[in-house]
């Protein structure tokens, strides 16, 4: 050490001069955020690298411990239950390539939530995890894991509001709510087939959700985030958010397909899937109830001062958030939530209006529903009927949905089109033309792109397809 | 002209009489092969079976766990043996990846190709399964639905190279809980890749499946889910297991 310290003061000169150095560095970052700048042009999708984490590989095995009280008095086989379906689930979310690992957006929410737990026993109980699901939500098991969904993650508006659901989550493993429902559930099960009465209402999870938002601000009044944010996060959860979007009248038209007032559609009403679902309607009036009794919860504490909605760096959060965001467009497309991709990128493109993986992207999606309106089934790709809650996006619905077969097509070839005078030696670009005038006219017409595709793309992802699809014509 | 029309009829008659003898002695079998899928004529016959699923029930009534296997690790590691072993003695070199028991094939890739692979190919078959769209079904349920498979995403097909086949299974056992069985007390039961379960009658219980995909070509080029009886699970599921691979192998 002492060496260390020598030598620092022998470089003294250079020390100062590292200084300067830093603080130029510093300066020019404040203007120019590179992770931002990139996005500008393109962004690459999140591609797992590394070895994988010992704690994501256990949950992979199996190799899971429960921890809980058995206040309900299960017993071992009903215990054993228990261990396997939890075993069982998070097996299965973990294997199917869902959680992500080596990844910012995981090191940011530990980051996050390891100083909610810190000081506590928790710290080494409970696991954080981001998963690829779109819904606006977290889930938390009885084994300490604590999954965010990136839906959740794109959604928030600053630190505090990830804080709060993370304490929220930490509740729920506290109060051991999974394992309680679970019971209740088997306890249920157990009276059915013994022909007994069973009294108790299984569904609690209304109680378990309030008791886990007034548990969470506790825990954020041991840190200095500010718990206030608590409400606006059940606010954007309910679907209270401002979202810039772009017109997509105008984006998707282009010389082949004009976009005009009489393709455009408007639903009864916009939240009408929301209203005509029982399930919808009820989780809707459970969070309306969650909200109401934090905003009276949180009146009644006094104000911590200094408390804040960014403790680690409001740059980072918003660079996680945009990251998020970002994956949800790949992940909705990837899932072949063809539409909500399409959303997605016209909120992005906003802010971001020549990304070229968005603008690509929009191709490759508007390719594949005119696939599936082709097949007549293009019904089943309307994933999120019944559960959108914002105008533009049910406008966009309902415009796809009103389409004929006819405008479709040269909606969908007239945007391909455009996109690829604009990105004409991008490998994407190439293949999404060359696949779009086959489906749309024909193999002749297509075979020209295909042979370009092949020629500058020996190594590409589609190259052996683009090459078959030559050999066979 | 006439010799092809003839082939195709040769082909189709020894397709039904197989496939017939074996929803007999094995319960009810339905197959759907596009044209050009013919693993006979690859020089090496590889596929690459993602992650088998070996899914029978865990169930919380006494009575019924009595009689029936719950998951248990021993049992998929017997599961993976049988489908290696049994695609060997068809030709096939049968190379199961991502098996979280016995962790070999666990690295990135899996994550970053396969694991997606596996999602596409089970999202196609939920979303392009043409059942309600074509009514016209055959009652032995052996048909040819699609002239060319269900079609998948092609930015897979540099997976062909990379694994040195252009064929990826899905394979696995499923349980399906008969109408008396549903009332809860059932507690796991895994999804089979199908939308269509009309070749499924009462008094089954456990599917055997296989899908394969042709990444080279972007479809689903073979699929077929059989009908077993859990418990004579392990004294019949070689057999069936042997015959799926000498119609695969075909």
């Amino acid at each position: 050490m002492p060496v260390t310290f020598t030598h620092a003061i022998m470089n003294n000169m250079k020390v100062i001069q590292i200084h300067k150095l830093l603080i130029f560095i510093l300066a020019i970052s404040f203007f120019y955020n590179p992770a931002f700048a990139q996005l500008e042009e393109d962004y690459r999708p999140i591609e797992l690298k590394g070895e994988i984490p010992a704690d994501f590989l256990k949950r992979i095995k199996g190799d899971i411990k429960l921890q809980y009280r058995n206040s309900l008095r299960l017993n071992s086989a009903q215990k054993e239950q228990f261990r396997i379906a939890t075993e069982y689930t998070l097996r299965d979310i973990f294997q199917q390539g869902n959680i992500y690992f080596n990844d910012p957006m995981t090191d940011y929410v530990r980051k996050v939530g390891n100083r909610i737990l810190y000081g506590t026993e928790l710290a080494n109980e409970i696991t954080f995890f981001v998963s690829s699901y779109n819904s606006t939500n977290a889930t938390t098991w009885q084994d300490g894991t604590i999954i965010v969904n990136i839906g959740l993650l794109s959604r928030l508006e600053n630190e505090a509001q990830l804080a709060f659901a993370l304490a929220h989550e930490i509740s729920h493993f506290i109060q051991q709510h999974p394992y309680l429902q679970y019971g209740r559930f088997i306890k249920k099960q157990q009276a059915i087939n013994k022909n007994e009465a069973f009294i108790q209402n299984i569904d609690r999870t209304l109680d378990y959700e309030l008791e886990a938002d007034s548990i969470a601000i506790n825990l954020l009044r041991r840190t200095n985030y500010n718990y206030n944010e608590g409400s606006k996060v059940l606010g954007i959860i309910r679907g209270e958010y401002e979202r810039n979007t772009i017109g997509f009248g105008n984006y998707l038209s282009s010389k082949k397909f004009t976009i005009e007032e009489h393709h455009l559609c408007r639903p009864i009403s916009y939240r009408d899937y929301m209203e005509d679902e029982s399930v919808s309607s009820k989780s809707v009036l459970s969070i309306d109830i969650r909200h109401k009794k934090l905003i009276n919860r949180l009146s009644k504490i006094e104000y911590k001062s200094g408390s804040k909605t960014h403790i680690l760096s409001v740059k980072l959060f918003r660079s996680i958030k945009l990251i998020a965001h970002f994956e949800l467009v790949e992940q909705a497309f990837r899932t072949s939530n063809y539409l909500r991709s399409i959303y997605e990128v016209l909120a992005l493109l906003n802010d971001y209006p020549n990304n070229k993986y968005l603008n690509i992207k929009v191709s490759e999606n508007l390719y594949y529903i005119n696939s599936y309106n082709d097949l007549s089934i293009m019904n089943r790709i309307f994933f999120d009927e019944k559960k959108i809650d914002d105008d533009v996006y049910a406008d966009f619905c309902c415009f796809i949905n009103r389409l004929t077969k006819d405008d479709m097509h040269k909606m969908v070839f007239g945007f391909v089109q455009k996109q690829y005078k604009t990105y004409p030696s991008e490998e994407r670009m190439l293949i999404i033309m060359a696949k779009t005038v086959e489906a749309i006219y024909d193999m002749k017409y297509a075979k020209s792109y295909y042979e370009i595709y092949v020629k500058l793309y020996t190594e590409g992802e589609h190259f052996l397809m683009a090459k078959k699809k030559l050999e066979g014509s | 002209m006439k010799s092809m029309y003839k082939k195709i009829l040769l082909f189709f008659v020894l397709f039904i009489g197989i496939s017939l003898l074996n929803s007999c002695s094995t319960g009810k079998t339905y197959i759907d092969k596009t044209e050009t899928f013919s693993i006979k004529d690859e020089t090496v016959k590889h596929i690459i079976s993602i992650n088998p699923n070996f899914i029978l029930p865990a169930t919380l009534n006494p009575e019924i766990a009595k009689n029936k296997p719950i998951i248990s690790r021993q049992e998929v590691l017997w599961f993976y043996e049988i489908l290696q072993e049994n695609a060997k003695v068809h030709g096939i070199h049968l190379q199961i990846e991502g098996a979280a028991e016995t962790i070999e094939g666990f690295d990135s890739n899996y994550f970053n190709y396969l694991a997606p692979l596996k999602r596409e190919i089970l999202q196609v078959l939920s979303l392009q399964d043409f059942a309600d769209v074509n009514k016209k079904e055959s009652s032995t349920k052996m048909i040819q639905k699609h002239k060319n498979g269900l079609v998948i995403s092609s930015h897979y097909s540099h997976l062909a190279e990379k694994y040195g086949t252009p064929y990826f299974a899905l394979q696995g056992i499923s349980y399906i809980p008969r109408a008396d069985e549903s009332k809860g007390e059932v507690i796991l039961a895994a999804a089979v890749p199908t939308n269509d379960l009309s070749f499924i009658t009462s008094d089954v219980e456990t599917v055997y499946y296989t899908v394969i995909v042709d990444v080279s070509l972007s479809e689903i080029v073979y699929k077929e889910f059989r009908i077993i009886k859990t418990n004579n699970l392990q004294k019949n599921f070689d057999s069936i297991v042997d015959d799926s691979f000498s119609l695969i192998s075909k």
